[in-house]
């Protein structure tokens, strides 16, 4: 059975998947560097997770989980790039907070919120700008 | 008056122009330039591929940050300039 971590972070890969600006870009724990042809994308990695009162597992008692998700939204172009990945935040807001139902992930998790935003990255040493904005992400489960 | 080794360093980056090019590229869609072309793979964050094309002409030419320059089929914009001060720029290119 797979762990809680690894179903969450395939859900939220599945509830990412086909967003207006990046469509089926979308890849978990993604190390091969990606083509142009993979690009504007989200990538999505599970965190650790900062738990208070672990020993509550072998009591049996419920221990909420905040598992912290890594998403990173990556663009390349000559221009606009900073607006596309503020296009791509607005879309993955849109798909995770419009609804109980997108922000439980159908009942999954007791609700992911987002706990920060990070300074975005650019990089021109290629021969196109490319910039990375992180996204963190907070599921919490039991 | 140029001073002698000023005269000796300009020799030497003809020369290097003149037999070490291997690209006739076009500027601002009418002027022809010798240079050097390279396009090495590149990476950035560890995460996304491209390359990193450059160009390495005289000084002389006068290229600038904004200038076109045409290579094979690719029109590239010129993002910088870099001197090395002794008569050879390196441009940084950018892809359409």
């Amino acid at each position: 059975m797979a762990h809680q971590r690894q179903t969450i972070r395939e859900a939220i890969v599945t509830r990412l998947t086909g967003l207006a600006t990046s469509g089926s870009r979308v890849y978990a724990s993604r190390l091969k560097p990606l083509l142009d042809t993979e690009l504007p994308a989200i990538l999505v990695s599970t965190g650790g997770e900062a738990l208070d009162g672990a020993t509550y597992l072998k009591t049996g008692l419920p221990v909420n989980r905040p598992l912290e998700i890594r998403v990173d939204l990556v663009a390349k172009a000559v221009s606009g790039f900073e607006n596309t990945v503020d296009q791509m935040l607005a879309e993955v807001e849109v798909a995770l907070f419009d609804s109980p139902a997108h922000n439980t992930l159908a009942g999954l998790v007791h609700s992911i919120q987002l706990a920060s935003i990070l300074d975005p990255e650019m990089d021109d040493s290629l021969e196109k700008p490319v910039i990375r904005l992180p996204v963190i992400l907070r599921a919490v489960y039991s | 008056m140029t001073a002698p080794f000023a005269a000796l360093r300009d020799r030497i980056n003809d020369a290097v122009i003149g037999h070490l090019s291997d690209t006739v590229a076009t500027r601002n869609g009418t002027v022809s330039v010798v240079g050097l072309f390279d396009k090495a793979y590149g990476e950035s964050f560890g995460l996304i591929t491209g390359n990193d094309p450059v160009f390495r002409c005289l000084t002389s030419v006068g290229m600038a940050r904004g200038d076109t320059l045409v290579v094979g089929s690719t029109t590239y914009t010129v993002a910088g300039v870099e001197a090395d001060g002794a008569g050879l720029d390196l441009c940084r290119l950018e892809a359409p």
